[in-house]
């Protein structure tokens, strides 16, 4: 049997790209490593698949500074040389920040993340005082319950957002612009997105900021109340 | 990117269309530049960016250093409401440069129902449609493709047409622009009687058009000396020699044609005579193996497409497919790499041709019939019988191939009902196939029925078309005789295949038209969700436009075509000769293995006769020219 090789690396998804689907982002990944000479293992069965995945599927129109994706190549690479020649056949806006080899026994990087932190820059109306907001901003999270409505594939479906954060923070800077932390649990009990929870606060405070700009600021291994980065745990 | 831009992106479906940051991108700085190109698709994206043709132009107009192409597709309704709302024209992807501000923009005219997009593309770059009201500062505006072989709907709207492949006639165009602009008079009039002298560019504001109280064309009458009474096409004698894209752009989202393409060959002469590509494109000109290894190595290697298509008319008619498919399978087999073969022709050979190509993945195989008797496959000169359309079916499904999609046309000149239902007993039969072991069958056959539309410059130009209810009557004919439950009837609208007639063969009297139409919202009526009948027949009612007279309407052979002076190579007597020939069911063999059929193609275009049967068959007496 071969024992192949399996590298986790970390990518950034820039602006250039943000409104790059999963899919389509996934797809040119695979065309970079075809140019780059790195061609991957595939999967087995009738319709064979390269072996490469993501950690979590970033929403459209989001940037990241910390993607997670699986690699199985078909030969092996010194992780750093795969680096180096990925990057270069990267299109802008695509960049490996860093990389490395787990064992082939490690378990899936999706089942291993459980917890996604966002930045969210958004701009209140003028009218808004900052002691109002700031209030209103601690209220919303303070409620036990906020449902939602969601169409899901088996139906409508009702979640409650406030149980998926894990922990938040929002600054105020100059000009009115709100800086907004948001850790989001991922995983078993479905995702949430950090766009419909900020609906839900404009809700909550009956007025609309705008211009929100979201970015994913990193996935993380929540354990025992500790954030560790995917990369820095030893398989 | 334009903070505009960022703002509204978010808000439309598919914002990857309007990026312009693909892979193999060319982004070039407006000012250091002589000449800008705008190569503007009238279609969306995904469709825009599987044409070949585009690719090519791109390639070639950016190798130049002194100009820059740029590329401009038409936005979705959700994406043209929003540049509306806040008043942002309409740019070119690359650097989000205005359409306004290009000095030329080259639409690529590939289908009738992309006409409305024309007019809305303009109107959204804030060019005045009308090329009669374009001012010292607007951009020439023209136009190339298939369709380009009778402009005349759009020639209100053209400042120049051109006829046939554009690899060298752009560049002509670009230097011929760039010593304009150099020069400075800013005289627009100038500028095109210089470029009515290039060999197959057609200035339609140069030409009178009169017409007689019956409203046929009696004369088309060049209004300036020493512009050519007849414009011929331009072809690229050598395809070896051609500039092709080895390094083409790299969508991200998933477009029609998701692959890396070579082409094998351009031309067809097999002589199906509905086929306008088929008579447009000719002569046969193949590009050689070697060149064609070469191409695809580069290709590949820029691409890293994991799917190589071998494309042309009838790819399987390349002389060395079998060497060809041979050569990537041993260099590109171990890298997994896909092969498919559009446009297979109906035999056991093209499908043993796939067979190789395809692999483990079986996805349904395509063949086109086109007619459903073999009286009728010869009047349309679709010369293959029944036996090759069972053989190809039985080696396909002896290969693994479960699902079949079969191509029929109806409303085909001299079409009987005894025809048409032989469309539904050829499905039926062919879902009944089995291995000779009878261990594998078919699983399902899709019978993909599509409405004639005669087409210019081919032998059933002068045909009337067959109306709509008609059209759904021999629908629902084949759709009552169907019983197995695994052969699935597709048909198509008659009513966009009857505006699609009325501008195949349309006349300039149609701009108006086509205005009122776009007035009144329409536009990509090529996508059903978006085809408006009722807002056509009330701008044929504004317009006073009688539609059959386009569509609906037999020709005499002495009639003055609105095209005639348009010319693909092609002797209007051999056209009428081969109508005559298919009335009679004769068929009409391909020049390429039989002998000459004296289309008049190769004398007109100075282009050696080349047959593939050998000396023998070199036509003995050539027909004068025109």
């Amino acid at each position: 049997m071969i024992i192949f090789q399996k590298l986790w690396a970390q990518l950034i998804k820039g602006p250039e790209v943000r409104f790059i689907s999963h899919l389509d982002l996934l797809r040119a990944m695979e065309k970079a490593l075809r140019r780059a000479g790195l061609p991957l293992s595939f999967t087995r069965g009738y319709n064979p698949r390269p072996r490469i995945s993501f950690a979590s599927a970033l929403p459209v129109g989001m940037t990241s500074c910390g993607e997670y994706v699986e690699f199985i190549p078909k030969n092996p690479h010194q992780p750093e040389e795969f680096k180096e020649q990925l990057n270069k056949q990267l299109p802008t806006g695509l960049k490996i920040v860093a990389i490395k080899e787990v064992a082939y026994a490690a378990p899936a990087l999706m089942a291993l993340i459980n917890l996604a932190r966002y930045k969210i820059s958004f701009r209140l109306p003028p009218e808004i005082k900052a002691r109002v907001f700031l209030a209103t901003w601690r209220d919303f999270y303070q409620q036990e319950e906020v449902k939602v409505c969601r169409q899901t594939k088996k139906g409508m479906r009702t979640f409650n957002l406030i149980s998926h954060v894990h922990d938040q923070r929002v600054y105020l800077e100059g000009d009115n612009t709100a800086l907004a932390y948001i850790d989001l649990h991922l995983g078993s009990r479905g995702n949430i997105r950090p766009g419909e929870l900020l609906q839900a606060f404009w809700d909550f405070a009956g007025y609309e900021g705008c211009q929100p700009v979201i970015q994913r600021k990193g996935l993380f291994i929540l354990q025992d109340d500790c954030l560790l980065s995917p990369l820095k745990i030893e398989f | 990117m334009k903070p505009e831009l960022e703002e509204i992106l978010p808000q439309v479906s598919k914002p990857t269309r309007y990026l312009g940051m693909e892979w193999n991108v060319i982004k070039k700085d407006h000012r250091q530049i002589a000449v800008s190109f705008a190569l503007a698709f009238p279609d969306v994206y995904e469709v825009g960016m599987s044409h070949l043709g585009s690719k090519i132009l791109y390639h070639i107009i950016n190798k130049r250093e002194d100009a820059v192409a740029e590329r401009v597709f038409a936005p979705w309704t959700d994406m043209e409401a929003k540049l509306r709302e806040i008043s942002f024209p309409l740019f070119g992807l690359e650097t989000g440069t205005p359409l306004a501000d290009f000095d030329m923009i080259g639409f690529s005219l590939q289908y009738e129902l992309t006409y409305t997009n024309v007019l809305n593309m303009l109107s959204l770059g804030n060019i005045p449609p009308s090329q009669a009201k374009r001012g010292p500062g607007d951009p020439f505006v023209i136009a190339g493709g298939p369709c380009a072989f009778n402009p005349e709907p759009l020639a209100d709207f053209l400042d120049l047409v051109v006829l046939g492949e554009g690899e060298e006639v752009i560049g002509e165009l670009l230097t011929l622009l760039k010593d304009w602009k150099e020069e400075g008079s800013g005289n627009r009039r100038e500028f095109l009687l210089a470029a009515a002298q290039i060999p197959g560019v057609y200035v339609p504001s140069f030409y009178r058009i009169d017409y007689g109280d019956d409203g046929l064309v009696l004369n088309v009458e060049p209004l300036v000396a020493g512009i050519p009474r007849r414009v011929e096409k331009r072809v690229v004698a050598d395809l070896n020699e051609a500039d092709y894209p080895t390094a083409p752009i790299v969508p991200y989202m998933d477009v029609v044609h998701d692959r890396a393409m070579i082409e094998l060959f351009r031309g067809c002469v097999r002589g199906c005579r509905f086929c306008q590509a088929g008579m447009i494109y000719r002569p046969v000109r193949e590009r050689s193996l070697e060149k064609n290894l070469a191409l695809t190595k580069e290709l590949l290697q820029s691409t890293g497409y994991p799917e190589l298509s071998l494309t042309s008319l009838s790819s399987s008619d390349y002389s060395r497919i079998r060497e060809l498919i041979g050569h990537l399978k041993a260099h590109y087999g171990e890298g997994g790499l896909r092969m498919s073969l559009p446009s297979l022709r109906v035999d056991s050979f093209s499908v043993n041709l796939a067979r190789e190509t395809e692999g483990l993945r079986k996805s349904s195989l395509t063949l086109a019939p086109e007619a459903g008797s073999q009286r009728l496959r010869n009047v349309i000169n679709k010369n293959i019988s029944e036996d090759d359309i069972q053989e190809a079916v039985n080696s396909a499904v002896a290969g693994g191939w479960d699902a079949f999609k079969l191509y029929f046309m109806i409303g085909l000149p001299t079409e009987k009902d005894e025809d048409i239902v032989e469309i539904a007993r050829m499905a039926e039969g062919l879902v009944k196939t089995r291995t000779p072991k009878g261990n594998r069958g078919v699983r399902r056959v899709t019978v993909s029925i599509a409405n004639f539309v005669p087409k210019p410059h081919t032998p059933f130009q002068w045909v009337s078309q067959v109306g709509a209810e008609e059209l759904l009557r021999r629908q629902e004919l084949i759709r009552g005789r169907i019983k197995d439950r695994r052969v699935i009837i597709t048909g198509h609208h008659p009513d966009s295949s009857l505006l699609e007639g009325i501008f195949s063969r349309g006349d300039r009297r149609l701009g108006k038209l086509l205005l009122a139409a776009w007035r009144l919202g329409c536009r990509l009526d090529g996508w059903r969700e978006h085809f408006r009948w009722d807002k056509w027949q009330e701008a044929l009612t504004l317009t006073g436009i009688d539609p059959a007279f386009y569509n609906r309407r037999q020709r005499s052979p002495e009639e003055v075509l609105p095209w005639d002076h348009l010319s693909p190579g092609l002797d209007k007597g051999f056209l009428w000769q081969e109508y005559e020939r298919a009335l009679a069911g004769e068929i009409t063999p391909d020049c390429s293995f039989s002998s000459c059929s004296q289309c008049g193609v190769c004398p007109t275009l100075e282009l050696p006769i080349r047959l593939r049967g050998g000396d023998d068959n070199f036509p003995k007496i050539m027909g004068p020219v025109d």
